[in-house]
């Protein structure tokens, strides 16, 4: 179909165009373009498979521990610290008392195939015992887990996506996003683009919940370190500054993806030996054998 | 990789010779059973073209399954289109129309010959497009090799039909449909990706692709089988049936998709398929305050004992799916 309008690219994507289209924003995508624009456009512009785009094995324990800690959440399964939830390695987590005999077949292959697969990895075990030490259910009440959330931004066509792996209730109204981490974390999410992505939704979420010129609730986001030995929670509380940083800050990313014609490399030893187009980018600086 | 069953080899010393050793027809009987194959082709299956009737894609349909205000947008015949080039489209256009001229060039030549498959990717793409170019063609040539039973080939064509109810034109794209002697309709499908891990679905393009294909005396129950090639990662091949009941399904499913969208229009069913709907921009389902008022109505200093008794988020869905492939325009 012919397009009249002039400003449009050809070589970009729909949701690039200015104005023409929602941009879709979220985590992934963000840090995306801040590593690499190249990576960004081979990924989510051109779409390309990448040489490592089958599952890693911190993938899997990643994926598996999520799906593992929503199942056992939305079936009650993890509260007071864990008292309901028994674990050693030859326990598996899916089989005391009234469980279901078909853990996890509501909720799609992926996590069918996980929540059977949890009792036979005890690393996945271990994450979730770590779990139980630091989940807030003997003084809060969850609300649900792997919660979609979007914000659009209908004058700047930008549209914010992000999946909460848990949400919470305090007595005092307080709600608490958290973000399970199988991998790193870090000591501090003030500054974590991540974290204020989260931060914007969860305040985009707690006003809609009350009516114009009502009082709204707090709203903090907390990551969940399960990889450190004792666990580790690392937390952050939405501010109107900080709000307001993490608007401006999504804005001018939102801003540069539009305007970003090139989608030059950003090469670095770092950077490309975890590429998923290291071995194809004319400037990468990976090794053969990364 | 495991190839699909079928002929593999080509004995070019039989060509136009009559020949006891191989049960493939030769050049004559070839080139008269492709020329009838042509002749018979069901008249009303057609390439599409402008239409007061909306065209509906099984894809679009399902793409985002529960809510009837997208499906009411797609069936809105005033609603802009939009349009424009998707770059991601290009490099698995090049694959499709490389393989297309190779096997048509068997077909239009009378075959049978061996496929000559390129080996060279076009110019126009990127660095890292002809890497993933080069590596599918020589993933396909493993999979499925030479192919001198082929009697016809279709890629390219949009084709619709109008439905029964009258209200809209189901359409599909034909991409690498093979037809051949004695078996049913084969599409093959070229997905520049991983496999996924979980159990493969039948895709709705192509079960639409089957029932617009469909030869009117074909009284078989499998209507067409579908080879799905997998180029990234661990490269294979996965190979499913589509039925006449998954034909009738679908035309159920559609049916009944529609008539949902016309009794209620405005009907929301936000989902991570938002991400990803052309109408998103106008849902009255997404949350679209302006970043001032967010700024101007939050407080440092909210007042607890005014929070709400509950939070009103949507009841979980039991059916949802794990979104593990989003943005392709072919999958449920």
């Amino acid at each position: 179909m012919a397009r009249t309008d002039s400003s449009w690219d050809p070589t970009l994507g729909d949701e690039l165009q200015p104005a023409s289209r929602v941009l879709t924003l979220n985590v992934s995508r963000i840090s995306d373009f801040q590593r690499c624009r190249r990576l960004f456009f081979n990924r989510w512009v051109l779409r390309l498979v990448g040489e490592a785009s089958t599952e890693t094995d911190a993938a899997w324990i990643g994926s598996a521990t999520h799906a593992a800690l929503n199942t056992l959440h939305a079936k009650g399964r993890i509260t007071q610290h864990g008292s309901h939830w028994h674990t050693n390695n030859a326990t598996p987590v899916h089989s005391c008392g009234d469980e279901d005999p078909n853990p996890g077949a509501a909720a799609g292959p992926n996590l069918r195939n996980t929540a059977a697969e949890i009792s036979h990895d005890p690393r996945v075990t271990a994450l979730i015992r770590t779990h139980t030490m630091l989940c807030p259910g003997d003084s809060a009440e969850y609300i649900d887990g792997e919660v979609e959330a979007r914000w659009l931004i209908a004058r700047k066509s930008i549209l914010i996506t992000g999946r909460f792996d848990a949400l919470w209730r305090y007595p005092d109204g307080t709600l608490e996003v958290r973000d399970y981490k199988t991998g790193r974390c870090p000591d501090s999410i003030d500054a974590d683009l991540g974290a204020a992505i989260y931060l914007l939704l969860a305040a985009n979420l707690a006003l809609s919940q009350v009516p114009p010129n009502q009082p709204h609730t707090p709203v903090r986001v907390v990551y969940e370190g399960l990889a450190a030995p004792e666990g580790k929670l690392v937390s952050v509380a939405a501010s109107r500054s900080r709000l307001r940083d993490a608007l401006n800050e999504v804005l001018n990313l939102a801003d540069h993806i539009r305007r970003e014609k090139s989608f030059p490399a950003s090469p670095s030893p770092t950077n490309c030996r975890i590429c998923d187009y290291r071995h194809s980018c004319p400037y990468s600086l990976a090794t053969e054998d990364d | 990789m495991s190839r699909p069953s079928g002929p593999a080899t080509v004995d070019r010393a039989c060509d136009g010779v009559p020949c006891a050793r191989h049960d493939r027809p030769h050049r004559r009987e070839y080139i008269q059973l492709r020329d009838a194959m042509r002749n018979e082709r069901k008249p009303e299956v057609e390439v599409a073209h402008a239409t007061s009737l909306p065209r509906l894609t099984a894809g679009q349909v399902s793409r985002a399954a529960p809510c009837s205000r997208h499906l009411a947008q797609l069936l809105d015949p005033d609603r802009s289109r939009g349009g424009g080039t998707d770059p991601s489209f290009r490099l698995w256009r090049a694959v499709h129309d490389a393989l297309h001229l190779a096997h048509r060039a068997v077909v239009d030549a009378g075959g049978p010959l061996v496929v000559h498959l390129p080996r060279v990717a076009p110019p126009e793409l990127g660095v890292e497009e002809q890497r993933v170019f080069t590596q599918t063609i020589e993933h396909y040539d493993e999979a499925f090799g030479d192919d001198e039973a082929l009697l016809d080939v279709r890629s390219g064509d949009t084709l619709s039909r109008p439905s029964a109810c009258g209200r809209y034109h189901l359409s599909a794209q034909a991409n690498l449909i093979f037809r051949r002697l004695s078996s049913p309709l084969e599409i093959r499908r070229v997905k520049l990706r991983a496999r996924p891990s979980y159990e493969l679905r039948k895709q709705p393009g192509d079960v639409a692709l089957a029932a617009l294909l469909r030869p009117p005396n074909e009284s078989s129950d499998v209507v067409a089988t579908v080879h799905t090639l997998w180029v990234s990662g661990e490269a294979s091949v996965t190979t499913q049936t589509i039925s006449s009941h998954d034909v009738d399904e679908l035309r159920s499913t559609l049916h009944q998709r529609v008539d949902a969208a016309y009794a209620d229009p405005e009907q929301t069913a936000p989902g991570w398929w938002c991400g990803t709907c052309p109408f998103v921009l106008r849902c009255p389902a997404i949350p679209q305050d302006s970043p001032e008022t967010l700024l101007h109505r939050w407080t440092d200093d909210p007042d607890p004992v005014s929070a709400p008794e509950a939070w009103l988020l949507p009841d979980p869905d039991p059916d949802r799916v794990v979104d593990t492939d989003a943005d392709s325009d072919e999958d449920w």
